[in-house]
């Protein structure tokens, strides 16, 4: 599925269109939307990434624009196509085998294959920015409307909780979610 | 001319600040260094943001500008710690050095509030009189303390009542209470604060661990239950460990003992001033004062007489080896850590983790110290067992997966959107015992960008270590069984880690100046006038959190300099 959500349009902080489309796929790998609930691409976790990259250091800059190459490299090679234009189940494929062959970065021998190290980096990295972006505060661009949240039930920026929401089976469903946001402005009309 | 310092205080922890306020209260005036920056309640209004403080560890020094590493043994090549360092600086903030800036790790921690009981002031000679004089390592380094239970209490006693710990009394003056831990050493009286509210799950736990027959209670917390004094009452957010408290209900010197020193008008404080060496006279003996890096890298010297070093047991041992007061080489020797064997449930109702502080919570001490049962994995001394029913946010619970699983896939997704909320978690804190192969000493190649030697560690989990860790994963999964959960796992045997944040013995303290790098006041037998203080003065770790001792062993430092000066 090409990566055509609302997120992917608009323009990109640092990354290019190839490198949103591919590290879209691959999150999208991570936190699947087949089932009708929320995953990477509703709660729009590609912008929380391009924005985190776009934040942070020249490290881990590089580890996206030579990560997404490197994949690209790997499925044109033996499928003839980038990442993004493969099957979800050749998809998942690719990313198990750069799971199960290598190990990230701080462990891997230094004999092992450069690409390799990388790959399983760059996956691992992958791995770690759709875990923020699915769960972080939606200030940083992913956790789209606390769809995230919602899906685990998590209520979010909560000043506190109260006894009756500390009993044991409370269904936390009930607790209306809030973000920093909206602490902020309920701070706010309480100042006022 | 060079600047005088009445005294000098580097680091304003949960010890630095301590002293800080008792010598201020006392007319001394202050000058306190500090490496971080100086935060300020305001700034943690909106703390609830795990991006911030887990995932980008705010609050903790970065490996990039506080460079430590470690090697398993002196063989190996050190590296950056291999656990923390990842693609974009640290990946992992709980398994670092305590975060920084005034109230240091007193900032983001747990609150775990515990006395030692009488039994971890001897814990060499019950082991051999339990197990025989070879119980212990050929390497073991192991000694009793100096000082005893009965030394302490007094300075225990104003940890909980100055600064202010909640929880429920198990021995007040010999007189039982069956509703507190009933293996406490006698206390002269109970906790200025009644107990927390428990997370949700927590009665479950503890009605599991009645039934198997131990004597669960509350543990003790250094979170405020009611108002008291500086401190307000909990709000049961839930982003509390790793996290700054919003309402200041989290006992922390940024807000006690800092704040007291500086209304006495005696305390100036110099944030982002990174003491990185110690003066002394030209015989070695005295304390002349110290030097600093200030924000830009500039240096500056500040003469004093009485310089007290609390900038923790791991920084304390690298600014003592780097500034070359280590005649009987004994710094740095004697590293201790805890390994936690960190197991996770999956209950059949709703435990709703994202609630309360990590520390309301039920714990089981009916295992530790010599109170450990005759075992057939060889475990000579037990630990604390305490249930983790709260402060979990999503970020941090998808980091702790069922072994085996795959971590990503609608399967992962199926499990963690339906799991999550019914997480928990157990744990228990084997201390590490000290022995010739564990210690730390200055990196030979790594330095920080001020050209500063890295803190080198030289660690394994030993024999005994793993062990521990065999034995009280069978207690965990009894428990977990009896509680009715329907996962279990633990974290990987032996742990990637190697700090805990407990670390400790890096500058034990003794009597003998031959073997031991301080006196019991912290006062170092090198270099007169010279206190280096913390959690580097333990001879042994005990089954329990190091900070109330640290914060009791702080007062007791506090009063010998006040009847010194
Ligand atoms: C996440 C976490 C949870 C924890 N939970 C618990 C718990 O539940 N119970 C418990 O008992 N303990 C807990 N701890 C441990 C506790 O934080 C420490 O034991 C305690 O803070 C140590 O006190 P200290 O005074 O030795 O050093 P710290 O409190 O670490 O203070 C050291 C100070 O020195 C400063 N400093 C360091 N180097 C320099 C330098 N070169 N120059 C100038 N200043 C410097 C730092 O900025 C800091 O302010 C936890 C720690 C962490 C990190
Ligand atoms: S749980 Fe309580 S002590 Fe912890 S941060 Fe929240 S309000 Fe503060």
């Amino acid at each position: 599925m090409p990566a055509t959500n609302e997120a992917t349009k608009v323009s990109w902080l640092f990354l290019t269109e190839t490198e949103a489309e591919t590290v879209d796929a691959v999150s999208a790998r991570i936190f699947p939307s087949g089932d009708g609930k929320p995953g990477a691409r509703e709660t729009r976790v590609i912008t929380y990434i391009d924005k985190t990259t776009a934040d942070e250091d020249e490290a881990l800059r590089r580890c996206y624009r030579d990560g997404v190459e490197a994949l690209n490299a790997l499925t044109s090679e033996q499928y003839g196509q980038r990442f993004a234009e493969l099957p979800e189940e050749r998809q998942d494929e690719v990313l198990e085998r750069i799971e199960a062959s290598t190990a990230p970065e701080s462990t891997r021998t230094p004999e092992g294959p450069e690409d390799e190290g990388l790959l399983a980096t760059f996956f691992a990295l992958v791995w770690e920015h759709t875990i923020q972006g699915m769960f972080c505060d939606p200030q940083y661009g992913g956790n789209h409307e606390a769809l995230g949240w919602q899906l685990v039930g998590f209520p979010g920026a909560q000043w506190g909780y109260n006894a009756e929401q500390m009993r044991a089976g409370f269904d936390s469903k009930t607790i209306p979610i809030k973000t920093l946001e909206d602490l902020r402005r309920e701070l706010k009309r309480a100042d006022d | 001319m060079t600047e005088t310092a009445e005294a000098i205080v580097v680091g304003l922890g949960a010890s630095g600040g301590i002293i800080a306020e008792q010598l201020t209260k006392a007319g001394i005036r202050v000058l306190a260094l500090d490496k971080g920056p100086v935060h300020t309640t305001e700034e943690f209004t909106f703390k609830q943001d795990e991006v911030k403080y887990y995932s980008r560890g705010s609050l903790v020094p970065q490996l990039a500008t506080d460079p430590v590493t470690w090697r398993p043994d002196d063989k190996s090549t050190a590296r950056l710690l291999p656990w923390a360092a990842g693609v974009r600086g640290n990946s992992e903030p709980l398994h670092l050095p305590p975060s920084i800036g005034p109230g240091g790790g007193t900032l983001h921690w747990g609150g775990a509030a515990w006395r030692h009981r009488d039994a971890d002031f001897r814990m060499k000679t019950l082991i051999e009189e339990r197990f025989g004089p070879d119980a212990l390592d050929a390497d073991s380094t192991m000694v009793d303390w100096p000082i005893g239970y009965d030394d302490l209490e007094p300075y225990y006693d104003r940890v909980e009542w100055e600064l202010g710990v909640s929880g429920q009394a198990g021995n007040v003056k010999g007189a039982p209470n069956p509703e507190g831990n009933p293996y406490e050493s006698p206390r002269e009286r109970g906790f200025p604060m009644p107990p927390l509210r428990t997370a949700p799950a927590d009665d479950r736990f503890k009605a599991a661990c009645q039934r198997l027959g131990y004597r669960p209670f509350q543990q003790p917390a250094a979170v405020a239950s009611t108002d008291y004094k500086s401190l307000k009452g909990c709000e049961y957010c839930g982003f509390c460990h790793g996290f700054l408290c919003h309402v200041n209900a989290k006992q922390s010197s940024r807000i006690t003992s800092v704040e007291a020193a500086l209304q006495t008008g005696n305390l100036e404080i110099r944030s982002n001033s990174r003491a990185f060496r110690l003066d002394r006279d030209p015989s070695g003996r005295r304390i002349t004062g110290v030097s600093y890096f200030d924000a830009d890298g500039n240096v500056h010297q500040v003469r004093s007489n009485l310089v007290v070093v609390a900038c923790y047991a791991l920084e304390n041992s690298r600014l003592l080896l780097a500034s070359g007061i280590n005649a009987n080489g004994q710094v740095g020797r004697n590293f201790m850590t805890h390994s936690f064997g960190w197991c996770s449930l999956v209950l059949p109702e709703f435990s709703n983790p994202f609630m309360a502080p990590l520390v309301a919570a039920s714990v089981v001490d009916d295992l530790n110290c010599d109170g450990v049962p005759d075992n057939d994995e060889g475990v000579l001394w037990g630990s604390v067992l305490t249930s983790i029913p709260g402060d979990l946010q999503p970020i941090e619970a998808a980091h702790n997966l069922p072994p085996g699983m795959r971590r990503w896939g609608q399967g992962f997704k199926d499990w963690f959107s339906e799991n999550y909320r019914r997480l928990m978690g157990i744990h228990n804190q084997v201390p590490s015992f000290p022995s010739k192969k564990y210690y730390c000493d200055l990196d030979p190649v790594v330095k920080d960008k001020f050209g500063q030697p890295a803190l080198r560690i030289t660690h394994d989990w030993s024999a005994h270590d793993l062990a521990a860790l065999k034995y009280f994963e069978k207690v965990k999964r009894s428990i977990a069984e009896e509680m009715g959960a329907t996962q279990f796992w633990s974290e990987p045997t032996p742990p990637a880690y190697h700090l805990s944040t407990h670390e400790v013995g890096t500058h034990r303290m003794g009597e003998n100046p031959s073997d031991s790098v301080v006196d019991i006041y912290g006062e170092s037998h090198e270099c007169e006038g010279l206190y280096v203080v913390g959690g580097g003065q333990f001879p042994t770790l005990s089954g329990y959190n190091p900070t109330q001792t640290l914060q009791a062993l702080a007062y007791l430092s506090a009063d010998r300099i006040l009847d010194k000066v």
